[in-house]
């Protein structure tokens, strides 16, 4: 029987998207085992987002380093960009500007999806330090918590500070999340925590409409203290 | 096989409700055919399909119509939601259609009365409860039968989209709560093909739509009127689709429809009527699906050849 339709008289629309910043702290106090560490948790977030079928394509990753404040790649997905860069420590820890570069990054970004009908999930910033602010400008900095505040009552956006270390400034950190207590990583557990936030994300990437992403809040224990 | 189809009648309560256990393609000017299929997600989460189509006619009247719900993926009882919204919309619509094309003296006041109406049924059917099959009650551990026959549950758990055409005599009306797309095909001067009717109402993200159960329920629901025939051109046809078809036949870019949709309607207007649904049945699960994780659902109703 001939059939009405085949998959030639389909379209393509591109994956609905999930942007994911990572705004990371590489000042020189991360240097040695603390930016290692880092470099490896990096590498295995890009080996398991690459590995779920679905986030593969969904996933954008975007990192920006402070200090100085970079952009060490900009949003891809890792089918087009499987290879994480090598992050170096050096410089302070002007971390305002580095979360202002991040939002900014990312509201350019949702306006290409926008600009080009592609849909996109709630954007995710992970905000990791092992310091307090320096090298930056408090007024930055004062704006930029508001800023996050205000995304994040709105549900714009999802935000995950997280302290490494017994240095990292916890009240900063919790500046930028009005409604959850900043988490402080286990040792160097950089590892563990890439992968609970690949299958966090790889959650996301599946959820349709109507879909409550909770978030996974048993496995935090595998490397947050609590 | 990952996919299945047509366990929509298990879902229970309206028994004369949507999909295969109505008569789709009756005798009218207008022929109907609709068809659902239960997503690669939902298979693989052990949920059942919750896309839910319905389609009526009274030839005396001339009236038809046809309308298609997604059950919200996280309400677990959204397939009964999606099936209470059809059959209330379709009889609501069959009642007001004249209030709601002339938009007068009603205006948006005829939308909201519909909108309510449909949430009270809702409401209703949350306080009653629910019969679902045994195999739903083990899935979701419910007591059983004998137990409780009829299972309570939270308004929000019956959240659905809704999309909706009727048509009477040469006037037709559209509906539309959430995702999903209502395209119509028309002949005729400079406006031949299938195009968008009704675009998908999302929030800023993807997993975010409207439901029947939403509190602004009634200011998301857009509505189109308008006459079959023009001086120019004549409205052939109209195709629903939830937002797992919608993935592989609308390119959100510049919202064109694929040319699947003017074959799939043109095929509805000219074959028999099983034949028509063993074919949609196909698409549907065979080629559409494969596209998509997401429960999919097509209705269609085109004037005959």
């Amino acid at each position: 029987m001939d059939r009405i339709i085949e998959f030639d008289d389909l379209l393509d629309n591109p994956t609905p998207r999930v942007p994911v910043v990572l705004c990371l702290d590489c000042s020189g106090s991360m240097t040695g085992a603390p930016i290692e560490e880092l470099n490896r948790g990096v590498k295995s977030f890009y080996e398991e987002v690459y590995a779920d079928e679905i986030a593969r394509y969904s996933a954008e990753i975007c990192i920006v380093t402070f200090g100085p404040v970079q952009v060490e790649t900009d949003f891809q997905t890792l089918d087009v960009q499987p290879n994480p860069p090598i992050l170096r420590a050096s410089g302070l820890t002007p971390m305002g500007e580095a979360v202002k570069k991040s939002l900014d990054v990312l509201e350019e970004r949702k306006k290409k999806y926008r600009d080009n009908g592609v849909d996109y999930y709630q954007p995710w910033l992970v905000l990791m330090t092992d310091g307090y602010p320096e090298g930056g400008s408090s007024q930055i900095l004062d704006e930029q918590v508001a800023r996050v505040s205000q995304m994040v009552q709105s549900r714009k956006l999802t935000v995950f500070p997280i302290g490494i270390g017994e240095r990292a400034d916890m009240a900063t950190l919790q500046r930028f999340s009005p409604n959850r207590l900043p988490l402080k990583l286990q040792g160097l557990k950089f590892k563990e925590f890439f992968a609970w936030l690949s299958k966090s994300v790889s959650r996301v990437s599946q959820s349709t409409p109507g879909d409550k992403v909770t978030l996974d809040v048993a496995g935090l224990s595998g490397w947050a203290e609590i | 096989m990952l996919i299945t189809r047509g366990n929509a009648r298990n879902a229970g309560l309206y028994k004369h409700g949507a999909n295969k256990d109505m008569p789709m393609n009756g005798n009218s000017d207008w022929a109907t055919c609709g068809s659902i299929c239960q997503g690669v997600s939902h298979y693989r989460d052990m949920q059942p399909c919750q896309d839910r189509v319905f389609t009526h006619s009274n030839d005396m009247s001339g009236f038809h119509c046809v309308l298609l719900a997604d059950g919200a993926g996280s309400a677990r009882f959204s397939q009964f939601g999606a099936e209470i919204a059809l059959a209330s919309a379709a009889v609501l619509l069959e009642e007001h259609f004249d209030d709601l094309f002339r938009a007068f003296p009603y205006g948006r006041t005829a939308e909201k009365a519909i909108v309510e109406r449909v949430q009270s049924e809702l409401v209703n059917l949350s306080e009653t409860g629910i019969d679902p099959t045994d195999e739903t009650r083990d899935i979701l551990n419910l007591p059983s039968r004998e137990e409780l026959p009829y299972v309570p549950c939270e308004l929000r758990e019956l959240a659905s989209t809704l999309l909706a055409v009727a048509v009477k005599g040469e006037r037709y009306v559209s509906l539309h709560i959430g995702d999903g797309v209502i395209g119509v095909q028309k002949r005729g001067i400079g406006t031949s093909g299938v195009q968008v009717l009704s675009k998908p109402e999302n929030g800023e993200f993807a997993n975010e739509t409207y439901f029947t159960v939403s509190g602004n329920a009634s200011e998301a629901m857009s509505i189109h009127r308008g006459r079959i025939i023009k001086r120019h051109s004549e409205i052939t046809g109209f195709i629903l689709m939830s937002d797992g078809p919608e993935a592989s036949l609308l390119r959100k870019c510049d919202m064109r429809l694929a040319g699947a949709c003017g074959k799939l309607l043109d095929a509805c207007s000219s074959l028999p009527a099983e034949e028509m649904q063993e074919q949609l049945d196909y698409a549907l699960s065979e080629v559409i699906a494969k596209r998509t994780q997401d429960d999919c659902s097509i209705v269609l109703m085109t004037r005959r050849k």
